[in-house]
């Protein structure tokens, strides 16, 4: 998992909050007295301080520790958390329910989060009520079961709402929550059964509909042998008889055939035969979040489909592994977010019936859509894949954002150019389709 | 003595390794003093769209845990069960103790910036008058600048936790974070770094279990990436994964170290004569 494959075509998926965290080859060497200067208001991310290679016993390196020391722990004690009388909006937590709930909710943050009841209370999901308590932004209390009143209801500290996490993998989910809450992204808890409210799913999997399509699939595999009968194995002696080979591109094309590939799913078609296929399923894996990029005129009742959807992994965990190459195609088959491959080619009739608030981000894409030689164009389409989600791998602390994206170099023709488009170096091997890693370290 | 232990919090279910935290400022600071620095991982809130620099919690590797336990410098403390029983325990005098607390602190407030108000009336030369009106108006504008905190560590089972410092509670728990991590021998290479001197930190970013500081990673780069822990004598090496691992070293200016532990070995005192360390240089010949 190198970390430094940050190449100019990803930078359209992943802003670039997400790309410049690891600009230095170095690991998170930082300057508090940065963040010290800091008042209030500013969203400046500080850059990075310098370092030295190793103690050397001298005083000068003595005190510029102690000073790295005392300005990061002063920052740390100074940033008092909370808000002022009037502006403070109780949250409190409903152990049975593990939810929150905010009787007089108000602030920005209702935009994206909670849910709000018949008598006006805002409900908070656990992960939300963490989030804004930790950021000052709402006051965290313990809703007591026999009191009806908040009378006695305790104020609680950031220690004891962090003890009401479940599970290990639970707070691991929080981590990575924060993380994108953080970095402004609009995230929300995927549904379970993501894989039945997909879109792509909307058809029903009804099991006649499953019978049916493997009918006809062995029918045409059938009538494909059956029309071809004169296909011999490559290697077979009768080949050399049978066939001539005048050009270097009929031997291309015929190892071409050699070659088992999957190819992948490219339009809304070809993805529900792929949902309709058995015998793939993602394990233990699912989705945790679904992430919006941030934007303005997001409504949490119909927030669309979201831009990206996440997986958490503990890497130290001995219950989890790396998802196998099977769990991963289960999990791109659960996949249910934008896929903009889908309407890449119908973009030009699109742009005309797009609507005034997407104006901007329509100005972006016929931006990167910019029309490039046929060559450049593969090369691109290999690059970005087709489906794709993000596993957010946690080590002790430290995430990594991974994007596992599924490519199709078997259906695509890098072997050879049947008209004389003039040669370029290829370094393509024999790959089938074959799952890509991007390894994208954030911090 | 009980007092001075870091009290660690520990995140599991049962079966599970869990996540080790530490919520008080000045365990910290005491932590960061002893060689062990751990990850923030909490929002600051002075400023909170950023992920550069962050708060409490902080966040240990479970090796970390395991060492401060076993150095009797930390305990652990477990269970969302504690914070029910204490929240639901909670009686009317505490609630009044607590808002009294509260009120203790709006004083001071006050206190505070009533004479800021009185000092900046003075340098902008404005003589303090005392009509009724603006009187009551600043006194309704102060009321509502008063600051409520949301403190780090919990007031709620500060007395509670330190029930959990007793040997048999420590060992079971110890035992299930031990048993709960993905390589065993892990804890032996930690152990033997952090007792030559080196800040451990996770290491995933540079292909490994850990990085190796020399001193406090605010000041100093590190110097080696270790790799999980492996039997030497018995476990195969993959070549591979050397030369990859050489490479990736060399181009991030790090050590590929391969930490081997003798699963054997039964002396319980020096660690040295348990754990060898390989370490692989790209020589780049030719």
């Amino acid at each position: 998992m190198s970390s430094d494959m940050n190449e100019l075509d990803e930078e359209s998926f992943i802003p670039s909050s997400l790309l410049d965290s690891d600009d230095e080859a170095d690991e998170l060497p930082q300057d508090w007295s940065h963040i010290a200067k800091l008042s209030k208001g500013q969203v400046v991310v500080p850059k990075r301080g310098e370092k030295d290679y190793e103690p050397d016993g001298t005083n000068a390196q003595e005190l510029l520790l102690h000073k790295a020391k005392t300005v990061m722990f002063d920052s740390l004690s100074d940033a008092s958390r909370g808000s002022v009388v009037k502006n403070l909006i109780k949250a409190y937590y409903v152990p049975d329910l593990h939810k929150a709930c905010v009787p007089h909710p108000k602030g920005s943050f209702m935009h994206t989060m909670g849910k709000v009841d018949r008598d006006g209370a805002c409900w908070l999901s656990f992960f939300e009520f963490v989030y804004l308590a930790e950021r000052g932004t709402i006051a965290p209390y313990y809703k007591r079961k026999e009191s009806e009143d908040h009378a006695l209801d305790p104020f609680l500290g950031i220690q004891d709402l962090y003890m009401l996490f479940k599970s290990q993998k639970e707070s691991d989910e929080f981590a990575v929550y924060a993380h994108l809450k953080r970095l402004g992204f609009i995230v929300m808890q995927s549904l379970q059964n993501s894989a039945e409210v997909g879109s792509v799913g909307q058809f029903e999997d009804s099991a006649v509909q499953k019978l049916r399509l493997k009918f006809c699939q062995t029918f045409e595999s059938l009538s494909k042998s059956i029309s071809n009968p004169f296909t011999l194995p490559f290697y077979h002696p009768l080949q050399y008889h049978l066939t001539r080979y005048c050009t270097s591109a009929q031997i291309y094309e015929s190892l071409n055939k050699l070659i088992p590939y999957a190819a992948a799913p490219k339009t809304l078609g070809e993805l529900q035969k792929d949902l309709r296929m058995e015998n793939v399923s993602a394990g233990i894996w699912k989705f945790s979040f679904d992430v919006w990029k941030p934007q303005s005129n997001f409504r949490k009742k119909t927030p669309g489909l979201p831009d990206f959807q996440v997986v958490v992994f503990n890497k130290n965990s001995h219950k989890e592994n790396f998802p196998t190459y099977h769990e991963m195609r289960g999990l791109l088959k659960m996949l249910n977010c934008k896929m903009d491959f889908l309407n890449a080619p119908a973009n030009e009739q699109a742009k005309s019936a797009e609507t005034e608030a997407n104006k901007g981000a329509t100005k972006k894409k016929s931006k990167a859509n910019k029309k490039y030689p046929p060559h450049i164009e593969q090369q691109r389409r290999i690059k970005r894949g087709y489906r794709s989600f993000v596993l957010a791998t946690m080590d002790d602390g430290l995430v990594s954002f991974i994007r596992i994206t599924e490519t199709d170099f078997g259906s695509e023709n890098v072997w050879f150019k049947p008209n004389n488009v003039p040669l370029r170096k290829e370094k393509s091997g024999p790959k089938a389709s074959k799952h890509s890693e991007e390894a994208k370290a954030s911090k | 003595m009980v007092g001075s232990k870091v009290a660690i919090v520990l995140l599991q279910r049962d079966g599970e390794a869990g996540t080790p935290l530490v919520f008080d400022i000045a365990s910290i600071e005491k932590l960061r003093s002893i060689g062990v620095a751990g990850i923030l991982t909490g929002t600051l809130p002075s400023a909170t769209q950023q992920n550069a620099f962050l708060s409490v919690p902080l966040r240990l590797m479970a090796e970390e845990a395991l060492w401060l336990v076993e150095k009797q410098l930390g305990y652990l403390v477990h269970g969302g069960g504690v914070v029910h029983t204490a929240a639901e325990a909670v009686k009317a005098e505490d609630m009044k103790e607590a808002r009294n607390e509260l009120e203790r602190s709006f004083e001071a407030q006050r206190e505070f910036k009533r004479q800021q108000h009185l000092e900046k009336l003075r340098r902008l030369g404005v003589k303090a008058e005392n009509s009724s009106g603006t009187e009551t108006d600043y006194s309704r504008l102060l009321e509502s600048s008063l600051f409520i905190e949301t403190c780090d560590s919990s007031a709620l089972i500060s007395q509670r936790q330190r029930e959990f410092d007793k040997p048999e509670i420590q060992a079971r728990l110890a035992q299930q974070l031990r048993t709960g991590c993905k390589c065993k021998g892990d804890f032996h290479v930690y152990k033997a770094l952090r007792e030559q001197g080196y800040f451990l930190s996770p290491g995933s970013r540079f292909g490994g279990r850990f990085i190796a500081y020399p001193g406090d990673p605010l000041r100093y780069h590190s110097h080696m990436t270790v790799q999980p822990a492996m039997d030497y004598r018995r476990d195969p090496l993959d070549l591979l994964q050397v030369v990859s691992g050489g490479r990736l070293g060399t181009g991030v200016k790090k050590l590929w170290v391969v930490g081997g532990v003798k699963d054997d070995y039964d002396s319980t005192d020096a660690e040295s004569g348990r754990v060898s360390f390989f370490s692989v240089e790209w020589a780049g010949f030719g």
